[in-house]
């Protein structure tokens, strides 16, 4: 067994630290505020190579693995949730689902531009009547000479106004439906027909903008579907399931940062005549985070470790997800009650990290669905079959 | 024993809910993106006589007992919490303090004014005085005829909209608790200086301020109960305040099931409505029963106030359990909500921000346990401290 | 043109508490850091244009610390591994460096960082600079070359001047006189993985001998510099009393 970063990784998150304690830090709370993306950090990250870190450097990535992008991951969401959000969008998801399954010629045409950051990707799969249950997917591709239009909408896209590529889901067979008759576009956010609707109002991630897509008639060549027609269901589940190690690297890091500021903070609040650090219903709740972060911890990146090695990891991502995002809700909440009426200023960034931790109790499919999906694979090694 | 609420109480809990949703509900929303409590509807329930409710008759209330009170503080929770709170501190801090501890001629000044619409406040919180209120910094000194003030209050609800305060500050520092005393302080008063409002995560509707004290004179005759007997007064408005967030915690809790219930029956997913499905069957199924045992709790401590037995401990435990029912209730409705819990489209996100406020408004979860574990240890001959 | 530029590991100060009353300073996580005015060095260098080569003594830090200076964009990195050094005195690091830039076969341009976070004794540039003839600069905050002529912004009293110097030459890069860059990611993959990134030089290879390697400085003992007095408050007319106390002074 070996349980140590390599130095390569160990390098990486030292910059990362610095990078997102100079850069990002100092803007978090403007994002939150604004909902507007920093195209300025947005610049810089891409100069660092954050845009691409899990991707091979053949295609201008960085190389580092899927450990390195849960490193990237965590220090991001360490510092702005939200810039985690915008950049698992774009990598953990809509990048990925080219990277796994598109053809060569389609990745050399968009990965070095997406590694580089100057062409944003998002992830086009819940519409209005499929959210967790990805089954009823209404958008149509319908084959038109050497194109396919693209017809219907998409809803709650992660960088749905800042994207400049979309990996879509479409219905080419109706008839069979998101089993064997969908499929993944890569679509230009500059090509007729393509429109993004006006960010959404959420409870948290104010800086990661949220949005409609309409698809009206949008003509998308051939050699632009990702992977084999009629199987883009399971290049997107595929997707999905690599996304939810990093999300859970990402919920790490909320975690992390929710237990140290909880640590900062004892330390130095005096109540009745002592410091409560002194107090065990505030140690008791400080070693529980501890215990949680460190689990987590493990678990995110030893799942990161099977993907990078090649060997099964998919009820383990679906866990790092499930967990992850239980334990960052839980810590982020404890921190605030350690820091009492404080921790619900909006002076203070405790409360921008508990709006913002809640979604991952939600998005990338649900809590719910990940306990359905993993009871479903052990059921299934006792012999049993279980429907949602 | 009765479980029965008394024709009474059923009579106004119906009027209670009536006005809540004819008059709180469209404007909940508003009140928490504006950040500013609906005036408007604050002057209509004082119109109807909501915002003296437990005071004597003689001086402008409705002379409702506690529990009928706490059926008004649920009932306007379970449309927008941000009211319920601004007329619990209103109410249990600032006007039964005055009740309580004032002159007759006091009594006669102010309560009329405070059930006619004018807003009370209460500053006691200060910067280094959250949970341990023994260690006040803000001075008082009489000279020349009257109190002269200095110092900070910080966290002080309807702070800016308040028209009179109930301060407390030391009059003989070093001594403590048994060196405070309670003043009477108008809007007016050039030396209250209106600071900071505080931005919060949940209860935006609230307002909450820091207050500057700086200089007098305060006549005399404004100092509420008896020198240097300020400590008494604000732990018994404390109790009092506990019982109320419990009441607004219930109703926070009754609303978050409620539209979870709704989403649950619309929402379909695999083919089915999600009400269909066991895992939300147990969300709603744990929530509905711990608002039930909640619900007992506060009608039972309510109760206790009202046959005048001691009731500071069951208002500790109704208001601890109170909150973490609403929280954890908010909570698993939100997550019935999927994607759309954190859309701000949806209610169910603001009832989710307010109940977090519970668990630390009127003493943390923390200073409650402490409170029950002090209650009970006691009886078993062991005092301890916090 | 070449441009060396010496840098050092530190302990992170973040992993230290001082307790002035054991007079002890304790290690809470011993954890080391890029020295800062050494980063503004290196950057300084960098932003020069020339071929950069990083030097530092010691580790596994001083290894860190140069495979941060490459990722960041030096060409070349030496580091001098052995034990002897630990306890080198600004004398000895002299006469290492000297023969170190031998070696490498002179350079344009010798940066250091100006301060250094551990003893902050910051005499191994000016001296180098003696032992090599060469001019000095301390403080610097802005450096160019145009034609072999070094021209730099430095740090004077509260203000700044402009000094000339003819190349080559040794500066002393001023802390947060400029902004770091940050290595890109790729860059720290790749020299991160390469085994050879970082060369190592024994004082043997430099054939430095025995009494060039012994230090002259011993250290003896160390202690807290006195405490400070407190300071006094003033209340009621404060402007008065100060009037009256800066009279007196």
């Amino acid at each position: 067994m070996e349980f140590t970063f390599t130095p390569q990784h160990l390098a990486l998150r030292r910059m990362l630290r610095e990078f997102c304690e100079e850069e990002l830090r100092p803007r978090a709370k403007q994002l939150d505020r604004t909902g507007q993306p920093d195209r300025e950090v947005l610049r810089l990250m891409g100069e660092l190579g954050l845009f691409g870190v899990p991707f091979s450097q053949k295609y201008g990535g960085m190389g580092a693995g899927e450990v390195g992008y849960c490193i990237l991951m965590e220090e991001l969401n360490r510092v702005c949730p939200s810039t985690a959000t915008i950049i698992g969008a774009h990598i953990g998801i809509g990048a990925m689902s080219l990277y796994l399954d598109g053809a060569e010629a389609l990745k050399q045409k968009y990965l070095p531009d997406i590694c580089a950051g100057r062409k944003i990707a998002a992830f086009g799969l819940t519409e209005p009547n499929a959210g967790s249950d990805a089954a009823g997917i209404q958008l149509r591709a319908t084959p038109e000479g050497d194109s396919y239009m693209l017809d219907g909408q998409k809803m709650w896209i992660t960088n749905g106004p800042i994207a400049d590529v979309v990996m879509t889901l479409a219905v080419t067979d109706p008839a069979l439906g998101a089993r064997g008759g969908a499929t993944v576009f890569a679509v230009e956010a500059q090509w007729d027909g393509f429109s993004a609707g006006k960010p959404e109002k959420k409870m948290g991630l104010h800086g990661s903008p949220t949005s409609l897509l309409n698809f009206d008639n949008v003509r998308v060549p051939k050699e632009n579907v990702v992977g084999k027609l009629g199987l883009g269901f399971v290049t997107f589940m595929k997707t999905l399931d690599i996304g939810r190690v990093s999300l859970g690297a990402a919920t790490l890091g909320g975690a992390q940062v929710a237990l140290e500021a909880a640590l900062r903070w004892a330390k130095v609040r005096s109540q009745f005549g002592r410091s409560i650090a002194h107090m065990q219903s505030i140690q008791f709740m400080l070693a529980d985070m501890a215990a949680d972060v460190e689990a987590l911890r493990s678990l995110v990146y030893r799942t990161a470790w099977l993907v990078d090695n090649g060997q099964p990891f998919i009820r383990e991502a679906g866990m790092c997800k499930l967990l992850g995002s239980e334990i960052a809700s839980r810590c982020i909440d404890r921190a605030l009650q350690i820091h009492g009426a404080l921790g619900l200023s909006r002076d203070f960034h405790l409360e921008r990290g508990w709006r913002d931790a809640r979604i991952a109790e939600i998005f990338e499919g649900t809590n719910e669905v990940q306990r359905i999906v993993i009871a479903s694979e052990l059921l299934q090694e006792v012999g049993v079959r279980i429907r949602p | 024993m009765d479980f029965n609420l008394s024709e009474e109480q059923q009579m106004f809990r119906d009027l209670f809910r009536d006005f809540a949703e004819k008059e709180v509900a469209p404007v909940a929303e508003h009140t928490d993106h504006t950040e500013a409590p609906p005036a408007a509807v604050l002057q209509k329930a004082a119109a109807q006589g909501f915002l003296g409710a437990p005071f004597p008759e003689a001086l402008g209330g409705a002379a409702m007992d506690q529990l009928t009170y706490c059926l008004l503080l649920e009932a306007l929770a379970q449309q927008c919490a941000s009211t319920a709170v601004t007329v619990a501190v209103h109410t249990s801090l600032a006007g039964l303090t005055l009740l309580e501890a004032g002159t007759a001629a006091q009594k006669e000044a102010y309560l009329p004014r405070l059930a006619g619409g004018e807003l009370g406040a209460f500053a006691l919180t200060e910067p280094d005085a959250g949970s341990d209120t023994s260690v006040l910094q803000t001075r008082a000194v009489l000279a020349n005829g009257g109190w002269h003030f200095d110092g900070v209050k910080s966290w002080v609800s309807n702070g800016g909209t308040a028209g009179l305060y109930l301060v407390f500050a030391a009059t003989e520092p070093g001594k403590g608790p048994a060196g405070l005393s309670a003043f009477i302080v108008e809007k007016s008063a050039p030396y209250l200086v209106v600071g900071h409002r505080e931005p919060t995560l949940g209860l935006r509707g609230l307002d909450v301020r820091t207050l500057y004290l700086e200089g007098g004179p305060l006549p005399e005759g404004e100092l509420l109960g008896p020198l240097n007997g300020g400590w008494a007064l604000a732990q018994r408005a404390q109790d009092r305040f506990k019982l109320a967030l419990a009441a607004v915690s219930l109703g926070v809790a009754e609303n978050a099931l409620a539209l979870g219930v709704r989403f649950a029956v619309e929402r379909k997913q695999f083919g089915t409505a999600i009400a269909q499905k066991g895992a939300i069957q147990t969300y709603l199924a744990d929530c509905a029963t711990e608002i039930e045992s909640v619900r007992h709790l506060v009608h039972h401590a309510a109760w206790l106030a009202d046959q005048g037995q001691p009731y500071a401990r069951a208002a500790a435990m109704a208001k601890y359990l109170g909150a973490r029912v609403a929280k954890d209730t908010a909570n698993k409705m939100l997550q019935v909500h999927g994607g759309y819990g954190f859309s701000d489209e949806y209610a169910i996100s603001r009832v989710y921000r307010d109940s977090r406020a519970l668990k630390i408004v009127g003493g943390t979860d923390e200073v409650q346990r402490f409170l029950v574990a002090q209650a009970v240890l006691q009886e078993a001959g062991v005092a301890i401290q916090p | 043109m070449n441009i060396v530029v010496i840098l050092r590991a530190v302990k992170d100060p973040a992993g230290l508490t001082v307790n002035r009353k054991a007079q002890k300073v304790f290690v809470n996580r011993e954890q080391y850091l890029f020295n800062p005015s050494d980063r503004n060095a290196l950057e300084a260098g960098l932003r020069l244009g020339g071929r950069v080569t990083v030097v530092a003594l010691g580790g596994a830090p001083a290894e860190q610390v140069l495979r941060d200076a490459r990722a960041m964009g030096a060409a070349q990195a030496i580091r001098l591994p052995d034990a002897a050094l630990q306890r080198a005195d600004a004398g000895v690091l002299t006469a290492v460096f000297s023969r170190l830039l031998d070696r490498l076969g002179g350079a344009d341009l010798v940066l250091a960082g100006a301060e250094c976070l551990d003893a902050d004794l910051a005499q191994v540039a000016p001296r180098l600079a003696q032992a090599l003839q060469r001019p000095f600069i301390g403080q610097a905050h802005q450096l160019s070359v145009t034609e072999g002529t070094l021209s730099v912004v430095a740090a004077h009293g509260r203000g700044f001047r402009r000094l000339e110097a003819d190349l080559p030459a040794v500066v002393a890069v001023a802390v947060d006189s400029n902004k770091p860059r940050y290595a890109p990611g790729q860059n720290l993959i790749n020299i991160f993985t390469d085994p050879a990134a970082v060369e190592t030089l024994t004082a043997a290879d430099l054939e430095l001998g025995e009494a060039e390697l012994t230090p002259v400085v011993e250290l003896r003992g160390e202690a807290f510099p006195p405490e400070r007095e407190p300071g006094k408050r003033l209340d009621g007319d404060v402007v008065g009393q100060l009037v009256d106390l800066i009279r007196r002074a």
